[in-house]
């Protein structure tokens, strides 16, 4: 049933996998392994989504059949679920200035898939929270999204804040979204600039020393 | 205008050349010289030419300016959104520092701040008015405003949709239209019965309170629209935004990222419906018989067909049909369809080239012009994309050899306009300048 169960998810298969996780929850499965199984699943959509198979809307509609399952699945939960084991913590958000989401939510959710503890702080963040996120997760990589030129020096600011608390040399800085370039990165002083949620992966991975 | 042949036997060129003849001599400009005329002839021709793949004396260029002569000129969107004249001050100042352009526009895009007060909007956000005062553009906020069993609804009687759901939905002001009886219904005094509820008559008394204030907006861009062309800077805002990509008015406006993807799932069928029902109401209610205006060029911004939004499969399922019975159909009419293709379209380039030769012009945001040159080269007139990061960051020499490695790729043979990615709000007016120069020095066609 498991093998079943990943290939509906990946496959987009809405009816026939709702239909599977009652029947499973109904068998008494161990709801863990519907846990595990999601996790295979989405790795499996995160890497069509790499190779170019899927896009934008089958990355929308994955999440939200896994919503589903997880609104079925949650209360067989016991508190004492053992949370996977996550490579390290990555902080993301949109700029200030910049109410942009969707490319911020595939970073998400690519980075996620791939093994990632992602704090997303949304859009529109305050320098400052950005500042005080990084020392609350005391994640060594931050993402910084933006769609909008004004973007640009939102970046700046943000980057120029956290050299002022110290945190600048702990820290690898990511940028991406609509209008950003490596000529974006050079004057906003981050450390990479990414084309897509693939490049966004890649980056943390070097820098986590993930082969 | 004297026409020897009656509009609907005309071809679709014939059609267009008569739209191109008002462009060219525009009955409603004074010009104020006869230099000032020459130059705008010159300068329409220019982009005549270019639309229909031929060679004009060099490359036409559309500068990136968007509201660049706000921040140049020391002001801002937000200060602008309340005093109209200065947006007129600012423009006129920027247009007489600048010189030689081939396309200029007024402040148009700023709205009215105390309008956009008085009637807020929860789809878009403006500086001080959900952004920070010192927001340089307006914000669009995505949202799923119509649900997805509502499809029948909204096509059964779009405008009662749109006045009784939609309205209340989006603008606060409008909340009490819930409570409205269908608009069919609404005959004779049977306003006046619903005017009785308190809160629809706050309604339309705010309305009639701005309207002094919309004049006044509306005048001053007129004005310095008007004034602009007088100077010899012809306008590209001819057709307006007359339609959307049938795709994106669901996508965009009425179900947002999230619902459309659902919809593409779930409800495939009632999408093409619903996207088929739209595209003809379009055609037969807006496009068939469109009035002569200043020009033929009908700018479109795409948004949800490209790269990264939609696999190959998904844009010759949902999105191009669509769209191009929408452009053919404004070819049909004599008019440009202009489509302003954001993000990147390296994928699509191969899907987009069955259209009449020169019927559309192509403007890209990141996409390999090199690419697109290669394929849509003898089919439509292309352009873009000086990288807007380097306009507004990098140097002018910098800037000049973008254009010229540009110039150098999609100029030769005709059908192709230099300009920028996306519009630009701050940074070094010298960037424009070398735009303009490199146009010059590198785009001139020889006779």
């Amino acid at each position: 049933m498991s093998g079943d169960f990943v290939n509906l998810m990946a496959d987009l298969k809405e009816e026939e996998l709702l239909a599977l996780t009652k029947k499973r929850l109904e068998a008494k499965e161990d709801p863990q392994k519907i846990l595990d199984d999601n996790t295979k699943a989405m790795a499996i959509v995160g890497k069509r989504f790499a190779g170019g198979e899927y896009f934008l809307p089958e990355l929308v509609f994955s999440g939200e059949l896994l919503k589903q399952v997880m609104a079925l699945v949650t209360p067989h939960l016991k508190q004492s679920s053992a949370k996977a084991k996550k490579i390290g913590k990555v902080v993301i958000g949109t700029v200030a200035g910049d109410i942009h989401d969707i490319g911020l939510n595939i970073v998400e959710f690519m980075l996620d898939v791939n093994g990632y503890d992602v704090t997303s702080l949304g859009v529109d963040v305050p320098v400052e929270k950005f500042v005080q996120a990084m020392k609350d997760t005391k994640s060594p990589v931050l993402g910084l999204s933006g769609f909008l030129t004004p973007a640009f020096d939102a970046m700046k600011e943000t980057v120029e804040a956290l050299e002022k608390a110290g945190l600048r040399k702990d820290i690898k800085i990511m940028i991406g979204g609509g209008q950003m370039d490596d000529e974006v990165r050079k004057y906003a002083k981050a450390d990479a600039f990414g084309k897509d949620a693939m490049a966004a992966v890649s980056l943390a991975n070097k820098w986590f020393g993930v082969k | 205008m004297p026409q020897t042949k009656k509009w609907e036997d005309m071809t679709w060129q014939e059609k267009r050349e008569e739209r191109f003849k008002h462009w060219l001599n525009p009955p409603d400009v004074k010009f104020v010289s006869k230099e000032t005329e020459k130059l705008y002839k010159q300068r329409v021709t220019r982009f005549i030419k270019a639309i229909k793949l031929e060679e004009p004396d060099r490359v036409p260029v559309i500068l990136p300016t968007g509201n660049f002569p706000a921040y140049w000129g020391g002001s801002s969107f937000r200060t602008l959104m309340y005093d109209y004249k200065k947006g007129h001050e600012i423009w006129k100042k920027f247009m007489e520092a600048f010189g030689d352009m081939d396309i200029f526009n007024g402040p148009s895009f700023i709205p009215s701040g105390r309008i956009a007060e008085a009637i807020p909007s929860r789809i878009q956000k403006l500086p001080g008015l959900g952004l920070p005062e010192t927001a340089t553009m307006n914000q669009f906020v995505e949202g799923e405003y119509m649900m997805a069993d509502e499809y029948d609804l909204y096509m059964a009687d779009p405008t009662d949709y749109n006045l009784r759901v939609m309205l209340p939905r989006t603008t606060p002001l409008f909340e009490p239209f819930k409570r409205m009886p269908p608009m069919r219904n609404m005959m004779g005094n049977y306003w006046l019965t619903v005017m009785t509820d308190p809160e629809v008559r706050k309604i339309f008394e705010t309305l009639l309170s701005l309207t002094d204030e919309q004049i006044k907006w509306t005048t001053a861009s007129m004005e310095i629209n008007s004034y602009i062309r007088a100077h010899g800077y012809p306008s590209l805002w001819g057709g307006g935004i007359m339609a959307a990509a049938p795709f994106d008015h669901f996508a965009d406006v009425l179900r947002g990222t999230q619902g459309i993807a659902m919809d593409m799932f779930r409800q495939p069928k009632k999408l093409h419906e619903a996207m088929e029902w739209y595209l003809n109401l379009s055609i037969n209610t807006t496009i068939k018989n469109f009035p002569m205006t200043s020009s033929p060029i009908c700018m479109m911004p795409l948004h949800k067909g490209d790269d990264t939004f939609m696999s190959d499969k998904q844009f010759a399922e949902f999105y191009w049909p669509y769209l191009r019975r929408l452009f053919l159909a404004m070819i049909d009419e004599g008019l440009v369809p202009f489509p302003f293709a954001e993000g990147r379209y390296n994928n699509r380039l191969k899907q987009i080239t069955d259209t009449p030769p020169s019927g559309v012009v192509w403007y890209f945001d990141q996409t390999d012009m090199k690419e697109a040159k290669r394929i849509l080269g003898g089919i439509s007139c292309i352009m873009g994309n000086v990288p807007t990061s380097l306009v507004i960051k990098g140097t002018p020499q910098q800037v000049k050899e973008a254009c010229r490695k540009l110039i150098e790729d999609c100029a030769p043979g005709g059908g192709y306009i230099l300009t920028g990615g996306a519009s630009i709000d701050r940074g070094n007016i010298e960037n424009l300048k070398a735009m303009m120069d490199a146009a010059k020095e590198y785009g001139v066609y020889k006779k």
